[in-house]
């Protein structure tokens, strides 16, 4: 179609960048005019102001609450990158067990996968995260009566959270969870927090990524697993060799779009207190009162990472294409 | 051989794990009486629950206006049997989601709006987010798709937006910040506002399924309505959008999952959603704090509700297959 700009220059122009500008000119009006009424100003310069506030969780960086708020949303940055990570891991990891399971010819797995998948997926995220938390909190043991995870006096879980050994990396230096008091000292330390953020939201989005795996290993036609057996492959190479591979094609696309939609709902963790980047923010929002800086902070690292995992996931994409030869 | 004794690890496990909330359930469960009967045994009390239950459903909601309730859900549940049971067109379907939707409002009127809690509020922001942001979205993904210029890009832009965020975010933005963009002396009630969030969240997301069902309708079919001489909103509202819609309903229906289950996001904002009910009824110091029979309670509604639409969308799936 030859391009006819001169015609259309005013309908499919200027017209809507009029509106758009008057629109947003009305809404800057409004804005400040606000904030003069309320005495406020804008500006980022309460970034560098101490924070004040404790974060519990903060993987491989360290922070004190004399820092700044700058340093502060960064430690919530990382965590909420750190547990989408993690969540990613175990969803995906538990979602291919259960869809197998689902897959499988014994009758009791696959009723069993059905039933964890459909009650899993009915339950609102926030709701299982709420109930975990209350469970972990008030029913797993004080620290003096910890589980002990093989008698290895290595791992414990109480309702402080998860003790295990740390393993340093640079310096070769490792340390275990040691019973002092009323805690553990040395060793990594995981807050109720976070396990319940990973855990919950694991087996949340497991129960959609079962649902994808066992689309992808339907996909397969049946006259592949007739070849293969007449073939005389055995059942076990008939499903490694054949129909796994070729599911795994029709199974990645989908898979990968759950992540985007497993980093947002990380974010559900400002109703359980872990310092993702929306509640770190949040706090901070509250004690400044700086609304509109905070949240467009918020707007820009969310699109941010949006746009960034859109760019992976499109290359991941084109590296696992079909390809019909 | 190894395919029993498979079934039967799995028969043990299940038996491992199961045992202590069974046991917490059902053997050891107090389901009447006060709270020194509930003190007395180990399991749940779901006396408490019994007896909390208005409160927990229904919030600050008038005791003696409960009767107009009846109506709502009369109107409620009549309106979505009919959307997924009947085989008439779709704007028929809308229109009648609309009216029932107006006839509800109509019957909770005489409440102020600030007491309608708990369940009310999820049904009536659930219904009311998808009622606007059905044609709200269709018409994002027709802009999307056949928009010129500007306007192509302005959806683009709002589409991409909503969806990079979390919807939380959304909410927040609504509770927190809108208000400093409106005029001087402004106020919306803050569950307009969240009606905003969901209803663009909800939009987006279904513009993206739109625009899949619209890519799908092939350049031909707009080719040949031009040659027969059909003007352009003709074209999009016989020929496009049936081809486009239809397809797309089981998703829209997962979509309307999706939005049901974010509904309990609200609590996070303090609004009177079904989590800060339950946290109302936990308050009651002759009871104490039976916070997992509470949540189990909640979860049983939302499981109930998220069920019965996925339940009713496997219908329209298997209806749409035999035709």
């Amino acid at each position: 179609m030859p391009c006819r700009l001169d015609k259309h220059l005013f309908t499919h122009y200027a017209l809507p960048f009029l509106l758009f500008s008057l629109f947003s000119l009305a809404l800057f009006y409004n804005l400040f005019s606000n904030l003069e009424n309320q005495g406020l100003r804008l500006g980022f310069s309460f970034l560098t102001q101490e924070a004040g506030f404790e974060i519990g969780d903060k993987f491989f960086f360290s922070y004190e609450s004399t820092q700044s708020y700058l340093h502060a949303f960064l430690i919530g940055l990382s965590n909420t990158v750190m547990s989408s990570i993690l969540i990613i891991f175990f969803s995906t990891l538990l979602g291919f067990i259960l869809g197998l399971l689902r897959f499988s010819s014994l009758k009791l797995y696959s009723l069993f996968a059905s039933f964890y998948s459909n009650i899993f997926r009915n339950i609102p995220l926030v709701i299982q995260l709420y109930f975990f938390y209350h469970i972990l909190i008030n029913y797993l043991p004080s620290a003096r009566e910890s589980y002990n995870f093989f008698g290895l006096d290595l791992f414990f879980l109480n309702n402080r959270g998860l003790f295990i050994p740390r393993f340093g990396l640079t310096d070769f230096s490792f340390s275990y969870p040691v019973l002092e008091g009323f805690n553990y000292f040395g060793g990594s330390h995981f807050t109720p927090e976070l396990i319940v953020l990973v855990f919950g939201s694991s087996l949340y989005a497991a129960a959609f990524i079962s649902e994808i795996v066992l689309a992808g290993l339907k996909a397969i036609p049946g006259g592949q697993l007739e070849a293969a057996r007449s073939l005389g492959m055995s059942e076990r190479n008939c499903f490694s060799k054949i129909i796994f591979p070729q599911s795994v094609k029709i199974i990645i696309p989908p898979l990968t779009n759950q992540w985007p939609s497993i980093i947002k709902n990380s974010s559900l963790a400002v109703a359980i207190g872990y310092p993702d980047l929306l509640s770190v923010v949040n706090t901070g929002l509250n004690q400044t009162g700086k609304a509109i800086e905070c949240l467009s902070l918020i707007i820009l690292v969310y699109l941010l990472l949006s746009l960034v995992s859109s760019f992976f996931l499109n290359y991941i994409a084109k590296k696992f294409q079909y390809k019909n030869e | 051989m190894s395919k029993l004794f498979l079934n039967f690890f799995l028969l043990a496990v299940m038996i491992f794990i199961l045992k202590g909330p069974f046991e917490w359930l059902v053997l050891n469960s107090v389901w009447s009486g006060s709270s020194s009967d509930c003190q007395m045994h180990t399991g749940a009390c779901l006396a408490f629950v019994r007896d909390k239950m208005d409160l927990i459903l229904w919030g600050t909601f008038p005791g003696d206006k409960r009767i107009l309730l009846c109506g709502y859900f009369l109107s409620f549940f009549a309106s979505l049997f009919f959307f997924f049971q009947s085989r008439r067109k779709i704007e028929v379907k809308f229109g009648v989601l609309l009216f029932s939707f107006v006839l509800e409002s109509f019957f909770l009127w005489p409440v102020s709006i600030s007491k309608w809690n708990g369940l009310l509020l999820v049904l009536y922001v659930f219904k009311g987010s998808y009622l606007v942001a059905f044609p709200l979205g269709l018409f994002l993904a027709v802009v999307r798709r056949y928009g010129k210029g500007f306007w192509r890009m302005g959806s683009i832009g709002l589409i991409e937006f909503v969806r990079g965020m979390p919807l939380i975010g959304l909410l927040f933005m609504a509770s927190v910040m809108l208000p400093l963009f409106l005029p001087v002396g402004w106020e919306i009630p803050k569950i307009i506002r969240l009606f905003g969030a969901y209803i663009l969240f909800v939009s987006a997301t279904l513009a993206e399924i739109f625009r899949g069902g619209l890519e799908q309708v092939g350049k031909g079919q707009m080719d040949a309505a031009n040659s027969l001489g059909l003007r352009w909103p003709t074209t999009l509202m016989k020929i496009i959008l049936p081809q486009a819609v239809m397809p797309m309903m089981v998703p829209c229906v997962n979509v309307g999952i999706t939005l049901f289950k974010d509904t309990a996001l609200m609590g996070i904002v303090s609004m009177m959603d079904l989590t800060m009910t339950s946290k109302m009824a936990l308050k009651d110091l002759d009871w104490g704090g039976y916070v997992t029979e509470s949540y189990l309670f909640i979860t049983l509604v939302y499981f109930f509700f998220c069920f019965l639409l996925s339940y009713l969308g496997n219908c329209l799936r298997k209806r749409a297959v035999i035709h």
